[in-house]
């Protein structure tokens, strides 16, 4: 820009020189002066338009040689189209990885979540002192929203859904509600397509009388009809009033199929000590995180005093919506980009070193250019415009292969990994990279083109184009492969890393045996199974029918599936060991159990006794602990007979003897150790069934439905998994982590490999003459070939000590993201070393193996 | 606005005055005033370039590289930039000619009453 400037001030100054002359030349005319002047100016013309035209000028004759450039370099690359293909195909799949990567990083991290005022949103967390990230209770909730004054909305959810049956069509279909207050879509800033939000007034109720349906629910079952405000739909045996329907899916945040407003008036409601709400809020404008905070804190300290029994310790604790949803996947993709960004540095290496082969080949053309006149700059904007030609083809086909890759992320689809059904090609995508490209461009560009552009022109015109031998000129494809070896270490050991660490999740000890292991949902919804009994003996009925079919083994029923993500705990006290403080409540895991559960799910007994039907039949008050409930509340201790007094719903704690220990399990992670819990034995309303099975668990899923029908014809059952689904379902974010970081260390290989091959071929036919020498004077066949394979793994080998000392600085930041696996896992870098060791000598070895080919007469007689 | 005497002054074609320019600039270097003049002076005022579009001409031919700048003097004893036809503009100003002279002859032929 500055140089346009200067250029535009000699204009002026050039221009004035010219009309001052011309008015000279008017006054010895004999003009008079003011006369002289105005003739010289309307001779000149209009001074305003040959500044412009000249500024045209300069710009349409920089298009001329961008397009005589583009021209040149189109017909270069047309000459050699093998060349061509191998430096696109590079580029793009390193640039076609980084974008389909790009892209899912865009989505997820990126771009502000759906919502109106995304920045403003934040989410509060139930805090005390053995929790972080607890939910908040209904009369809690609804104390903070009246007090605080920092927010424009708060509202709140309940953090599960409840299973309804939605009647209507020829079958009743299972629907997942969920609870919200008023303010909740108001605080997201979602209006209905059709109807209203909630408002207070739906809360002033002990059963909520009004429903919201989601999107997808009214297009699908009420078959996207306009006027469904205000009629009536029955959801279990009740009936409820349409008042609104989403314009929108919230994938992000719920998968609800419909929302209920929360009723308030409810005994259940009132409670400070269940905790089960999830407030969402929307800062007003210009109140900080931090202030809303210290609002917050200062209601926390009120309650805390005015209800310490139930409030003493607890508090909220607000972040951002946006780190809540995505945070937790934040380092992984950051892993992935790193890893992703370091192949597309391989691939630029490549390149660069295919481009300094190719100059080489090119020098005589070079020389004769500069003979002729050109500067160096005008030579260097001509090779980097080949090398932005090749980024641009390279980018171009990158794109294609995105689309392919984003669509196989897609299809990986991990539940952990929130927002993918928004991850796409997008303009923001599209736009980064090209940018990439040029950047990319550039970067092996410049290099190479320096270098050639360099010459000295004399020692060109006396080489006159022949190969030359000399060592200097062979340092800068040395030390491309190096570089190349290195950065390939680092992705290959941080997807080795990633991969052994998979590989131990897969093999991680679960606690139970999900081989051949079938599990369904049954909801008992009718009021008629309100009754204990009632249910107690549909589930023991349904036992007895499915074992009895052929092929099942032992059945059994649980309240929450391990790995499902389904999650209960409570309260108890030891009633042997009183705490000081009567306030001072344990806290862990309890399920509810039915039938023969332990032995469906092949959790080893190691103490006391299994339940029996009349545990549950009579409600017997017993439980049965863990191993690692043991270990953490009866150190060195038995706990058979002992008794917990456990908060069921009721102000008043029921004691429960221990009849039983069970080795621990799995249940919210894989990755997590294995968790105390209680089991206390009956049934919910909702229970998961559990099937072993002889043979293939599919066999048994039409005995498990008719078993279920010839009960009860009008219950519905959810869809069929296999536990070992269930299970791998729940590892889908360290499956997609691994597959796709395997795949860039694959790429990285390849590419590598294809580096090594392609500058040690360069090598060899540069030395031609040398190698053809050798042989004439003596030198045996395998020398030679250890002279270029020794060439090829001693560079390799200096970057495979430079990239394992890089990787053990950079994979310290993968801790996070690896299980049982140390960032220094001295077996991974290990196997990376032999594999690369390996690869690089094959590599060598083809090309060497033509350098033994060389015929001495006719390298001799080369050029 | 225009009189009579500069109504019958000729047009100048698209490019003709690049080689005009080149053609001038043959005899040694020129500064801008001194370009107009000489091809006004050499076309007995038939030519009548209006000065100013000499510029953007001057900058096109730079670009190109078929004639240089160089800082000077003017006669009135300032800065000027005097201009000076490269080698490859003198390659330029043959083959231009060349093309000039079949152009202008297959014109006259054309034109030429029959004989």
């Amino acid at each position: 820009m500055w140089r346009r400037k200067r250029m535009m001030e000699e204009l002026d100054a050039d221009i004035r020189e010219h009309i001052e002359t011309e008015t000279q030349d008017n006054l010895e005319r004999g003009m008079a002066p003011e006369e002289a002047r105005y003739a010289a100016m309307r001779r000149f013309g209009n001074v305003t338009r040959v500044k412009e035209d000249t500024r045209e000028v300069w710009t349409v004759v920089w298009f001329e040689h961008l397009i005589e450039d583009i021209r040149f370099g189109l017909r270069m690359l047309r000459k050699n189209p093998g060349f061509a293909a191998v430096a696109v195909l590079t580029l793009a799949l390193g640039i076609g990885a980084n974008t389909a990567l790009f892209s899912v990083v865009n989505a997820v991290l990126l771009r502000p979540l759906p919502f109106e005022n995304s920045l403003r949103l934040v989410w509060s967390w139930g805090n005390c002192s053995l929790c972080d990230q607890a939910a908040v209770s209904p009369a809690d909730f609804t104390d903070y929203r009246a007090q605080s004054h920092s927010f424009e909305h708060y509202g709140a959810m309940a953090g599960e859904n409840s299973l309804f049956n939605l009647a209507g069509g020829d079958k009743p279909i299972q629907i997942e509600g969920s609870m919200v207050t008023a303010g909740f879509f108001d605080a997201l800033g979602i209006h209905p397509r059709y109807g209203r939000a909630f408002e207070l007034s739906d809360e002033k109720t002990t059963d909520p009388q009004v429903v919201i349906l989601s999107h997808h629910l009214w297009q699908d079952r009420f078959g996207s009809d306009p006027n469904l405000i205000g009629k009536s739909i029955t959801l279990d045996d009740k009936t409820r009033t349409v008042v609104g329907v989403l314009a929108n899916d919230l994938s992000v945040l719920s998968r609800a199929d419909l929302w209920f407003p929360a009723p308030f008036q409810n005994q259940g409601m009132q409670s400070r000590r269940s905790h089960f709400l999830r407030p969402v809020g929307l800062l007003r404008r210009g109140v900080t995180i931090s202030q809303a905070q210290a609002e917050l804190d200062t209601i926390a300290a009120r309650l805390g005093r005015e209800y310490p029994d139930t409030n003493a310790g607890w508090s909220l604790r607000l972040e951002p919506l946006q780190s809540v949803l995505v945070g937790s996947v934040r380092s992984a993709l950051l892993v992935l980009l790193a890893a992703v960004g370091l192949v597309l540095l391989i691939a630029c290496a490549n390149a660069a070193s295919l481009l300094l082969s190719r100059n080489t080949a090119r020098r005589r053309e070079i020389v004769i250019r500069t003979a002729i006149g050109a500067g160096r700059s005008r030579l260097l904007r001509q090779l980097l415009t080949e090398s932005l030609l090749l980024a641009l083809a390279g980018g171009a086909a990158g794109i294609f292969l995105a689309y392919a890759g984003v669509e196989f992320l897609k299809g990986l689809g991990p539940r952990s990994l929130p927002r993918l059904d928004e991850v796409n090609v997008s303009g923001a995508v599209l736009a980064s990279t090209f940018v990439t490209a040029i950047f990319t461009g550039i970067l092996f560009g410049l290099g190479p083109a320096l270098k050639a552009s360099r010459r000295d022109l004399v020692q060109g015109l006396r080489e006159g184009g022949a190969a030359g031998d000399s060592r200097s000129k062979h340092r800068a494809h040395g030390a491309l492969v190096v570089a190349e070896v290195a950065l390939s270490v680092v992705v290959l050991i941080a997807s080795g890393l990633l991969l052994n660490s998979f590989w131990r999740l897969m093999r991680v000890h679960l606690g139970f045996d999900p081989a051949n292991l079938l599990t369904t949902e049954v909801s008992l919804i009718s009021p008629r199974y309100d009754d204990d009994r009632r249910r107690e003996s549909f589930f023991h009925e349904l036992q007895d029918r499915i074992q009895s079919a052929s092929g099942a083994g032992s059945v059994g029923f649980v309240s929450e599936l391990p790995l499902s993500g389904e999650a209960d705990d409570t309260f108890f006290t030891i009633a042997e060991h009183p705490p000081a403080n009567p306030n001072d409540n344990n806290d862990a895991d309890v399920r509810i159990i039915d039938g023969d559960y332990f032995g469906a799910m092949r959790i080893p007994l190691s103490g006391g006794r299994a339940f029996e039907r009349q545990d549950s039949l009579e409600s017997r008050k017993v439980v049965i602990v863990n191993e690692p409930f043991v270990k953490k509340f009866f150190p060195n201790e038995n706990p058979i007979g002992k008794h917990l007094k456990m908060f069921e719903g009721k102000p008043e704690f029921v004691a429960r003897e221990i009849v039983g220990i069970v080795g621990g399990n799995k249940h919210f992670a894989l990755r997590e150790s294995l968790r105390p819990a209680m089991f206390t034995p009956g049934s919910f309303m909702r229970m998961n069934v559990v099937v072993r099975s002889a043979g293939d668990p599919a066999l048994l899923t039409t005995a498990v439905r008719q078993a279920i029908r010839a009960i009860d014809p009008d219950e519905a059952t959810s869809a069929f998994r296999m536990m070992g689904d269930v299970v791998s379902t729940s590892a889908a974010g360290d499956r997609f982590n691994a597959l796709l970081l395997g795949a860039f260390g694959g790429i990285a290989l390849l590419l590598t490999a294809a580096g090594i091959f392609g500058v040690l071929s360069y090598l060899v036919t540069q030395r031609t003459r040398e190698i053809g020498l050798r042989m004439a004077l003596g030198a045996q066949r395998l020398s030679v070939v250890r002279l270029i394979v020794g060439q090829g793994v001693r560079l390799a080998l200096l970057g495979l000590c430079i990239g394992v000392v890089a990787a053990v600085v950079v994979t310290r930041w993968m801790s996070s993201v690896l299980f049982d696996v140390k960032p220094t896992d001295p077996l991974t870098f290990a196997a990376v070393a032999v594999v690369l060791g390996t690869v690089a000598f094959l590599a060598s070895y083809l090309p060497a193996r033509r350098a033994m080919r060389v015929d001495p007469m006719v390298a001799l007689r080369y050029e | 606005m225009s009189t009579k005497e500069e109504r019958e002054r000729i047009e100048l074609l698209q490019g003709t005055l690049d080689l005009l320019i080149l053609r001038t600039l043959l005899l040694g270097p020129a500064h801008g005033h001194a370009i107009a003049k000489a091809i006004e002076f050499k076309s007995d005022a038939v030519l009548q370039v209006e000065q100013g579009s000499l510029y953007p001409a001057l900058h096109r031919l730079i670009k190109r590289a078929w004639i240089s700048a160089e800082e000077g003097t003017s006669e009135n004893n300032r800065r000027a930039k005097y201009y000076r036809l490269t080698a490859k503009g003198r390659r330029q100003l043959e083959l231009e000619t060349r093309k000039w002279d079949k152009l202008a002859g297959a014109i006259a032929r054309i034109l030429a009453p029959a004989e």
